[in-house]
């Protein structure tokens, strides 16, 4: 029995850590030069928001900069978000990549 | 010679008021990016599409028109952007005469070739380009169209940072003769306007722009049967103040114009002010 409790654990632990490897969501930090305005910022949101497996858009007009955050479990290509900041009529001056693990509680 | 004459007052009387405020019409509707009372360099984003709605109202000694400018914009590419323009006179006065209906629709294409993408700012500059179709009623009186098709020629730059913007834009527009043989005089346009932005606001804030602005206008004389009417042309000067208060994807942009120096032999010529309020929503 005692062997059957610890099999049952390992078995939750390992799905535990497969389930928080999933819930990694991806955070693109995009430096974006032409942002003077937010008038004009409404289309970098908008061109953005239409590339794939996006959550959120922040944008930082005095930073000039725009926080992406994909979905989670997924990642965006760069040329994509490139391709939309350009579309939207700004310049792309540097794009960082940083992923944050969540931890889902697992129930044990 | 006596028909010549007689064609000549006809045009000379009969276009007096469309000299003055069809002329008024040259400058267009503005994108929120733009001086109110001009044309600026910027486009829109790639298949972005973009409405407005302005309100205007004209005085010119005892003539005075009330109309609305309705417009459609889209970005082919994030350079390249045309307008279509159809302008709707609510009222029309000249004198005792009133008319109403629409004008003579516009279509314009912008292609800006240069952009300078700094931090927190732009340079910009755009080639500027357009025909105004006879669409409206040139035999009315007072008449809402030219009757004519005609077309207009320009350039645009700018610098827009977060707290100051510039602008410097210079047209043509070559008038051609209708079907009462009566040519508009071309006219050369050209306009500087200067944008303050006192807080720097963040993205989904409203947003404060303060502008003024010179807008000029030089014109050549008209035209009847051939015989130009030197009393017609002449060229005026006005300064404009306004605002653009945008909120994420609308802009509401008032201003007021009135001249500085105005040089025509014919006072009838001559504008008091026009006042404006647009109401624009991108998507």
């Amino acid at each position: 029995m005692l062997r059957g409790v610890i099999k049952v654990m390992v078995v939750m632990a390992v799905v535990s850590l497969i389930a928080g490897s999933a819930m990694a969501q991806t955070k693109y930090v995009i430096g974006v030069d032409g942002l003077s305005c937010p008038f004009c910022a409404y289309g970098l949101e908008k061109k953005l928001k239409k590339v794939k497996d996006i959550e959120s858009v922040t944008i930082d007009l005095n930073e000039g900069e725009v926080v992406v955050i994909a979905k989670a479990g997924t990642t965006i290509k760069e040329e994509d978000l490139r391709k939309a900041v350009k579309e939207a009529g700004f310049t792309v001056s540097s794009l960082k990549v940083e992923t944050d693990t969540k931890s889902q509680e697992s129930g044990l | 010679m006596t028909c010549g004459r007689s064609l000549v007052k006809r045009g000379l009387f009969r276009w007096l008021f469309g000299l003055t405020l069809i002329f008024g019409f040259l400058q267009g509707v503005s994108y929120a990016h733009e001086p109110i009372l001009g044309i600026g360099p910027r486009t829109i984003w790639k298949n972005g599409v973009g409405f407005e709605i302005e309100g205007e109202r004209d005085q010119s000694r005892l003539n005075n028109s009330w109309a609305l400018h309705y417009e459609a914009l889209y970005g082919i590419t994030e350079n390249v952007a045309i307008t279509f323009e159809a302008p709707q006179f609510l009222e029309r006065n000249e004198g005792s005469l009133s008319q109403s209906g629409f004008g003579d629709v516009l279509l314009r294409g912008k292609w800006r070739l240069y952009r300078k993408d700094i931090p927190g700012g732009v340079y910009q500059a755009s080639l500027l380009g357009g025909v105004e179709f006879p669409t409206g009623d040139s035999k009315s009186t007072p008449r809402l169209g030219s009757g004519s098709y005609d077309y207009f020629l320009g350039a645009s730059a700018d610098y827009e940072g977060r707290t100051w913007l510039l602008f410097g834009t210079a047209r043509y527009r070559f008038n051609t003769e209708n079907d009462e043989a009566i040519k508009n005089g071309n006219v050369f346009l050209y306009d500087l306007a200067l944008g303050w932005r006192p807080v720097k606001t963040e993205y989904l804030r409203p947003d404060w722009v303060f502008m003024v602005e010179l807008n000029g206008q030089v014109f050549a004389p008209r035209k009847v049967g051939g015989v130009e009417l030197t009393q017609t042309q002449g060229s005026r000067l006005f300064g404009a103040a306004g605002l653009w208060l945008t909120y994420r994807n609308w802009a509401f942009k008032p201003g007021i114009q009135f001249p500085i120096y105005q040089n025509f032999d014919v006072d009838d010529f001559k504008s008091d002010y026009s006042v404006v309020f647009a109401v624009e929503v991108h998507f």
